[in-house]
């Protein structure tokens, strides 16, 4: 027993006869519509715990659930990072793939509006080291292609056919310097020979000083090659000086030589010469 | 004048038979005076029993037990709780049997002081607990208070004499 109860006894029991009475006289009092008042204060004395008691299970319940949800959001949101990154993948594809068709397309309308036979061809690859002019296509002789055959896109003149294999053949750039396109200008109408010079650059050659140049003009080609059929965009000038006899001048060609997907050959020889060549059918 | 009590313990009691016919007589007087003789509603015969026997006896269990069950006979033959007097008198009684413990209780003055102050606790104690209880707070009147306190001191003392002679050491 505590020892302050064993001091005073008899405080004690008077404590608990008040108690005891008090608890006989809560039986008996009621307060609001007959309630007992002993319910009223069993009520009010518990009701705080019971809240505090209900409010931490409800609290632990709400946080179990949230940490579930959260688990669960955050398994969902890394499956949905997942396919989100197949999509953005996807599209990518589709887009590379939109890009090509309107590319072909292009190809397709242009090839409809030439007068010559032609055939589509992919630039499978390049020759190796920097500054490369010459490019790998993806038809050969089982295509009927021969040498000396005009390359082009819907932009411009890309090249001729100087190598042709079994199922591939070579390309042999404008931008070349062994590369020779008899060209004219497409207003004055002036004739010139166009060599390869830089990798974007090539210089139109024998052109007198006295003729009127103008840089944006034009350059066509002019047909007198035997190869590029005439009235074929090469490129536009981009610098005319005067030099000794003849003016130096650049072009810039037409097609971005450095990005070659799809292009055209050209059969501008006759049925009967490529039959005396001995090409087959594509 | 010296009242505290230097004298040795000297506990008594009254036989058990005395001791409930005085019960009984308070309480009967407490029911049948006040509708003949309108100044005995402020007599207090239950309390002043409690406190006499509850100073003689100087036991403050006894105290206690005595003021519980007359109080509780007399809320029974009251309209009101059970209880009210119950606690007010069980209350009364050990702080009677306390103050009889420590100071001289043949002393006239001091059994006046003694009674006075325990009548004005008694009654201050049955207000506030039917003030908190019931919620309807009957009316404090100060000038009732003093007025009981005065009959039952002036009742008191004139009773306890008597009462001396009904004791017997225990």
């Amino acid at each position: 027993m505590p020892a302050i109860v064993s001091r005073h006894p008899s405080f004690f029991v008077l404590l608990g006869v008040l108690l005891a009475q008090l608890l006989l006289l809560s039986v008996q009092i009621t307060r609001n519509q007959n309630v007992r008042l002993i319910h009223v204060w069993a009520a009010t004395a518990f009701g705080p715990f019971e809240e505090g008691f209900h409010d931490v299970v409800e609290g632990t319940v709400q946080s179990w659930k949230a940490v579930h949800v959260l688990w669960a959001d955050q398994q969902e949101n890394q499956m949905m990072g997942t396919q989100l990154v197949v999509a953005r993948a996807r599209i990518q594809e589709l887009s590379e793939k939109a890009a090509e068709v309107q590319h072909l397309k292009a190809l397709l309308n242009f090839k409809s509006q030439l007068s010559y036979r032609s055939i589509a061809a992919e630039v499978i690859a390049s020759s190796p080291g920097i500054g490369s002019t010459v490019v790998s296509i993806d038809r050969g002789q089982d295509s009927g292609i021969t040498v000396d055959l005009p390359v082009v896109t819907p932009e411009g003149v890309v090249g001729k056919t100087v190598a042709v294999y079994p199922h591939t053949a070579q390309v042999l750039l404008i931008t070349d310097p062994s590369c020779g396109v008899g060209c004219m200008l497409g207003k004055s109408r002036l004739q010139g020979i166009l060599k390869g010079g830089s990798q974007d650059r090539c210089d139109l050659q024998y052109v007198m000083d006295e003729e009127k140049v103008s840089a944006g003009e034009a350059v066509l080609t002019s047909g007198l090659d035997q190869i590029y059929p005439k009235g074929l965009l090469v490129g536009y000038i981009v610098r005319s000086e005067d030099g000794n006899i003849y003016k130096q001048i650049a072009v810039k060609p037409a097609v971005s030589l450095s990005r070659l997907e799809n292009v055209l050959i050209l059969f501008k020889s006759r049925p009967e010469e490529r039959q005396a060549l001995n090409v087959g059918h594509p | 004048m010296d009242i505290y009590r230097h004298r040795p313990k000297e506990v008594f009691r009254a036989h058990p038979a005395v001791l409930s016919l005085i019960v009984f007589v308070s309480l009967l007087l407490e029911v049948t005076l006040p509708p003949t003789l309108p100044l005995a509603h402020l007599f207090q015969f239950p309390l002043l029993v409690v406190l006499y026997f509850s100073m003689v006896r100087e036991n403050q269990v006894f105290g206690i037990a005595f003021g519980t069950a007359l109080g509780l006979l007399q809320d029974a033959l009251s309209h009101g709780y059970l209880g009210q007097m119950g606690m007010a008198k069980a209350f009364v009684g050990y702080l009677a049997a306390t103050a009889g413990l420590k100071f001289e209780f043949d002393n006239l003055l001091v059994r006046g002081v003694l009674i006075a102050s325990l009548v004005c606790i008694h009654n201050v104690f049955l207000y506030l607990l039917t003030h908190e209880l019931l919620g309807l707070p009957p009316p404090f009147e100060p000038l009732q208070l003093l007025a009981s306190i005065l009959v039952n001191v002036a009742l008191g003392l004139i009773l306890f004499p008597l009462f001396d002679r009904l004791k017997q050491p225990a």
